[in-house]
């Protein structure tokens, strides 16, 4: 498995309408809305907001990666967005936020969530693949490059 | 550290030369002390199911686990010769059958040949690099070199051996 397999046009937004914070976390999640993978979607954006309230998963350079753990999926779900304009995260730099990946595993995933994150946060930390996801246009655009990014590393 | 021999010209009327060794007094410096948690393990191994030859990378921690049988998490990339292992961290494994013992995990490649770098990241950026020589026509893995990258300021946390024993091959 790889993080480029899981993301698709469907949980692809390449601009995000949103201008804070919750709105931004909840417009990923609504890209859920009537996915079988998801059995209780206010579980789900409940328990992202909860993580966010002990520690801001804005974790700098623009980027931030909301994410969670909770029985409300049966199984991974991940989305990924794109601003163009600055979205106040409250991030550990104190920097506004541009690109942000959502994660969201069942409870009983332990491993294969930690895993995700630190491949998330390995990829996201190279100056070079943040700029190209930042001109990339479309979700198709994307969605390759995290496919070109990904292709010398291992199926999780 | 060679000593250096110091010749302190004598005052006036002074009777005897003194001849200090510079250096002398201090002791040489101890051989830094090196705490091995990871052993590397390679060897050949053919899949009579999947009819696949495989060069397999596997990493053990040093530290046997009682309690709860773990596995090593890594997250590995490869581009060309150079493969990194980033350690994530050890997750538990389902085992009914519990027994002491150390935590690993097995990492199956399909197209080894020649010079290899392999790098063991640990989290904090703490690199170990072996090179190491795959000739599968030979039936040979040589452990060419050992290499501590400057730049992360590494230290020697694991080692590296190759086990001739558990190599197989097509038709054997």
């Amino acid at each position: 498995m790889k993080l480029c397999d899981l993301l698709n046009e469907k949980t692809i937004i390449p601009e995000l309408r949103s201008t804070d914070k919750t709105d931004l976390i909840n417009e990923l999640i609504d890209l859920f809305k009537n996915d079988p993978r998801v059995n209780d979607l206010p579980k789900v954006r409940q328990r992202v907001l909860e993580r966010e309230k002990i520690m801001s998963t804005g974790v700098g350079k623009s980027f931030a990666v909301p994410h969670g753990k909770t029985d409300g999926v049966n199984e991974l779900i991940c989305a990924f967005g794109k601003s163009s304009h600055p979205i106040e995260f409250d991030s550990l730099d104190q920097q506004p936020v541009h690109l942000v990946f959502l994660l969201v595993n069942h409870d009983s995933s332990v491993s294969m969530h930690i895993k995700l994150l630190s491949r998330i946060s390995r990829l996201m930390t190279k100056d070079e693949f943040r700029e190209k996801l930042i001109e990339a246009k479309t979700a198709e655009e994307i969605q390759q490059a995290f496919a070109i990014e990904e292709k010398d590393y291992l199926d999780l | 550290m060679p000593t250096k021999t110091k010749i302190i010209e004598p005052k006036k009327n002074a009777k005897n030369v003194l001849i200090a060794t510079v250096g002398a007094d201090k002791k040489a410096p101890k051989p830094k002390k090196v705490n091995l948690e990871y052993r590397v393990k390679s060897y050949f191994k053919y899949d009579s199911q999947l009819k696949k030859q495989f060069y397999v990378i596997s990493i053990f921690t040093v530290k046997e686990f009682s309690s709860l049988n773990y596995e090593i998490s890594v997250d590995v990339k490869k581009n060309k010769k150079n493969i990194d292992i980033h350690l994530l961290g050890l997750n538990t494994r389902q085992n009914f059958y519990m027994q002491a013992r150390t935590a690993s995990c097995d990492l199956f490649f399909e197209d080894l040949y020649g010079e290899h770098i392999v790098s063991i990241i640990k989290q904090d950026g703490n690199t170990n690099q072996f090179v190491i020589d795959y000739n599968i026509f030979k039936k040979e893995i040589k452990l060419k070199e050992f290499i501590l990258p400057k730049k992360t300021k590494s230290t020697t946390f694991s080692d590296v051996e190759i086990i001739t024993n558990l190599f197989t091959f097509k038709g054997e």
